[in-house]
């Protein structure tokens, strides 16, 4: 069942297009990693979908029902978008409870929020005195007060330290295994590749790939990267795998070859027989920071057009 | 709207509203209070009073104590208009705003709640200020040679009719203050605009057109809090003010209610 479907979202502010012509469908369930680079229109989609602006054409619908009027579903969320925001005199405990209140929420459930996030020893203290680490807390305790079916969490390690990182990391884990639906808008591509089932990927407010992260990994290979004993070797070496079927790419001391872990021998074994000594020869799996960067065109920096998977799962 | 107008009232605990607003509207009016009375002999003297209009007669009228506070009414106007200005920009400038709307997505019932949490404040503040000249401006009376010999009648009808007239006029410029903080979004521009709407504009639009004075919103306010001037009586300030807020508070909600929250 879809949580959120989008239907040809557009979004423009004035000339700029932030989102364009998004299809996008998210299952209910799991953790969700939405990524783009900066300007790619996530904070865009995520305000469309909370109801916070309007889109310009198209539409979308959140547990089925249109964002043109988010009354139906807002109880049903909770969000931290861009940075935790409280009035900075107030304690922690005191802002959350004014939200608590807005929401028809017990203040019971004011100290459960602030003990998931670990702030109940400190919730007295006022939010000015609070470090980032700790106001990304708080905003992800203000987030989870609705005791919300989805989660929709816009940076929520920014500031964390390590410790924190994995143990927001551990809660986002916990509820989308218990069923809860939750979305989270990073640029830390190895948090989304560690914490996330799903993924939504856009660039230039267009969807470049949805559906299951494992897919897109598997469908961008794994590859073997070959070292010659002799480097002048490395031109003849890729001359030789793409003649035998694999697709290679020749680098300054080394050679990629798109072919499995599985496939180590026989393409050690291709090189002995053309009299080539390879000096290293080690599978290299592609992360998604590797596939991120490909497909947004950021490989080289250049901030290219992004390539669109053919592919693009609902 | 009840968890609105609880959730307003949570925020507004805010030790530097409550001092900034209560604490600068009552210390201001005591040291207009102390002012006008201060500077009342000079006056009839031959020199400048602070604040035309105001006589020794007038001070020593049973009504006399609040003379400074009906004086200076503008001024306390424009710190209910920062005051107001401020709840709303500071959401904006905070990004709480995003908070706010995404647990109440029905904008007019947030915009509502803000209105009755900000319009308890201000009579918090106003009761606040009308206790201290009431308790200290005998003081000051004293001080400045004036007989207070009237004040004695009824004064705790004087002191509620002059309370509801403070509050009323304040309040009019507090809902001026949520639609320029609505519309502008910046405390400071929404602030600026309030005073050189009344020091400049309302000015120079009584010197071009006599009959301006009896329409243009500043000056209803400030009947009011008189209980009338030679331009407008009560009633019909009411009425000009009572336009001038619906008028304002519609604009505040059609802006809020059709706003892009990109804050």
């Amino acid at each position: 069942m879809s949580i959120i479907r989008a239907d040809k979202l557009t979004r423009r502010f004035g000339d700029v297009v932030a989102v364009r012509e998004l299809d996008l469908e998210i299952a209910s369930g799991g953790v969700v990693g939405l990524v783009g680079p900066n300007g790619s229109g996530k904070s865009t989609l995520i305000r469309l979908l909370l109801g916070l602006i309007r889109p310009t054409s198209g539409s979308a619908r959140v547990f089925d029902s249109a964002i043109s009027d988010p009354r139906k579903y807002a109880p049903r969320i909770g969000a931290l978008i861009e940075n935790p925001a409280f009035i900075p005199s107030l304690s922690a405990r005191t802002n959350l409870r004014s939200l608590a209140r807005l929401r028809g929420i017990s203040n019971a459930r004011v100290d459960e929020v602030l003990d998931i996030v670990g702030l109940l020893n400190r919730s007295d203290e006022p939010a000015k005195d609070f470090s980032l680490g700790m106001k990304q807390r708080l905003g992800i305790a203000a987030a989870l007060l609705p005791d919300p079916e989805l989660l929709i969490l816009d940076e929520p390690t920014n500031g964390l330290d390590p410790a924190g990182i994995v143990e927001i990391r551990g809660l986002l884990r916990g509820l989308g295994d218990e069923g809860r639906t939750v979305v989270v808008s990073s640029h830390l591509l190895s948090e989304i590749e560690a914490a996330c089932d799903t993924l939504a990927m856009i660039c230039y407010g267009e969807l470049l790939y949805s559906g299951p992260l494992s897919d897109l990994i598997a469908r961008a290979g794994e590859c073997i990267e070959t070292v010659p004993e002799h480097p002048h070797d490395v031109g003849r070496l890729a001359e030789l795998y793409t003649a035998r079927g694999w697709q290679s790419t020749a680098d300054d001391d080394h050679v990629r070859v798109s072919a499995p872990d599985s496939a180590s021998a026989d393409v050690n074994r291709a090189a002995a027989e053309a009299g080539i000594t390879l000096s290293a020869l080690r599978p290299h799996s592609i992360s998604l920071e590797d596939i991120f960067l490909h497909m947004t065109g950021e490989e080289s920096g250049d901030s290219g057009r992004p390539t669109v998977y053919t592919e693009v799962q609902s | 709207m009840i968890r609105a107008i609880r959730c307003e009232l949570a925020r507004l605990k805010n030790p530097y509203f409550i001092l900034g607003g209560m604490g600068l509207m009552a210390a201001f009016s005591l040291m207009a209070t102390a002012i006008v009375f201060l500077t009342v002999e000079s006056g009839s003297a031959g020199g400048p009073p602070a604040t035309e209009g105001i006589t020794l007669q007038t001070l020593q009228a049973s009504d006399g104590m609040f003379a400074g506070v009906q004086g200076f009414v503008a001024m306390l106007g424009i710190i209910t208009l920062a005051m107001w200005a401020m709840a709303v920009t500071s959401d904006y400038s905070s990004g709480l705003i995003r908070l706010l709307v995404q647990a109440q997505p029905n904008r007019l019932l947030l915009l509502g709640g803000k209105v009755v949490a900000l319009t308890v404040f201000t009579c918090l503040a106003t009761l606040v200020t009308t206790v201290a000249v009431t308790v200290v401006s005998p003081g000051i009376a004293n001080l400045a040679g004036v007989s207070t010999d009237a004040w004695n009648s009824g004064l705790l009808g004087t002191a509620l009719a002059a309370y509801v007239q403070l509050t009323l006029c304040v309040l009019l410029w507090g809902v001026v203050g949520l639609l320029v903080g609505m519309l502008t979004r910046s405390a400071g521009l929404s602030i600026g605009i309030g005073i050189g709407y009344l020091m400049i504009f309302e000015g120079l639009a009584g010197m071009l057109f006599d009959s301006a004075q009896k329409w243009l919103p500043g000056s209803a306010f400030s009947a009011i809090a008189s209980g009338g001037s030679a331009d407008m009586t009560f009633g019909t300030a009411v009425l000009v003010a009572a336009a001038y807020a619906v008028g304002a508070l519609v604009l505040a909600a059609v802006t809020f209610r059709r706003r892009d929250i990109t804050a």
